[in-house]
């Protein structure tokens, strides 16, 4: 008896593991596709529901050799497709409540602040490219270094580094032209 | 390029980055989801335990079912049965007076 079910235990673990290593990369790859953060978390399930079915047709399937790949590939293929669904097709919230909902500022003003802020940032995050948002949710939501950043994207860290700055620069620009200097 | 430099901003280069920080951190889940394991689990769970699961279930339509066939067939107590009848002892419902109440002058005429 306990031979059998030695198997999926060491199954549920390796999954649990690289659970624990990936899933806020194939979150990140999902937000910056759609800017949702509950699209995003459904995504990021849906990745780890596949790939625990992969794990299991393992013996027949073979193994996958590599699961950061493997995950990010479909992350970004599944949030591609999420523009498919009948959810995003029919969203429930509009774009604009997407902004600051998990705040717990109590102060009314700060509160508007902040909300300003994030309407501002929002703003120039709709208008750069997903690979772009890509790297500022990597650095910015899970404080990744830039190296990291290029290994887990694939690319280079210059390229990281220059996509920042130019984030950061639009960011000031359109800070400073609607007059929102406070920090959140 | 050193991310330190920023030629034109306005701001404070650590201003941008706890702006920015802020923004992105309000939008994670808290907190964090756990693995989608519990979906998972049970489709991993060993045949015993269903096993128990669908003995109880049997268990408890064949008490129901022998309760509801009990109670149709008229409960009957020891010491208390006469000859006429559980339930209808002592009761003028006994049915000696039907054939009387079925007799065609009892009959309710139609025009």
């Amino acid at each position: 008896m306990k031979p059998e079910r030695r198997k999926p235990d060491m199954r549920r673990s390796e999954f649990e593991a690289l659970y624990a290593t990936h899933s806020r990369e194939v979150w990140a790859l999902a937000y910056a596709r759609w800017m949702d953060a509950d699209s995003a978390q459904d995504i990021m399930q849906e990745v780890f529901l596949r790939f625990w079915k992969q794990l299991e047709a393992r013996d027949t399937n073979g193994a996958i050799l590599n699961p950061r790949a493997w995950l990010l590939r479909v992350a970004r293929n599944l949030a591609e497709d999420y523009a498919k669904s009948s959810f995003r097709r029919h969203g429930t919230q509009p774009s604009e409540m997407l902004g600051g909902l998990q705040g717990r500022d109590v102060d009314p003003l700060a509160k508007l602040e902040r909300e300003e802020a994030f309407a501002q940032i929002r703003g120039i995050l709709d208008e750069l490219a997903t690979a772009d948002r890509e790297i500022l949710t990597l650095r910015y939501a899970f404080d990744y270094e830039t190296t990291a950043i290029a290994e887990i994207l694939g690319v280079a860290s210059s390229a990281v580094h220059m996509r920042l700055s130019r984030a950061r620069q639009r960011l000031a620009e359109r800070l400073s032209a609607a007059g929102v200097n406070q920090e959140p | 390029m050193n991310r330190n430099t920023l030629p034109h901003s306005t701001q404070p280069h650590d201003v941008l980055d706890r702006k920015f920080s802020a923004f992105f951190k309000a939008q994670l889940p808290q907190p964090w989801p756990q693995a989608p394991i519990a979906r998972v689990g049970i489709a991993n769970r060993p045949a015993s335990q269903f096993d128990k699961g669908r003995v109880t279930l049997a268990a408890s339509i064949a008490c129901l079912l022998g309760l509801g066939l009990a109670l149709s067939y008229g409960p009957t107590f020891p010491g208390r049965a006469t000859p006429n009848g559980g339930l209808l002892q002592n009761s003028d419902a006994d049915g000696k007076n039907l054939q009387k109440r079925m007799a065609p002058e009892h009959q309710p005429k139609l025009p």
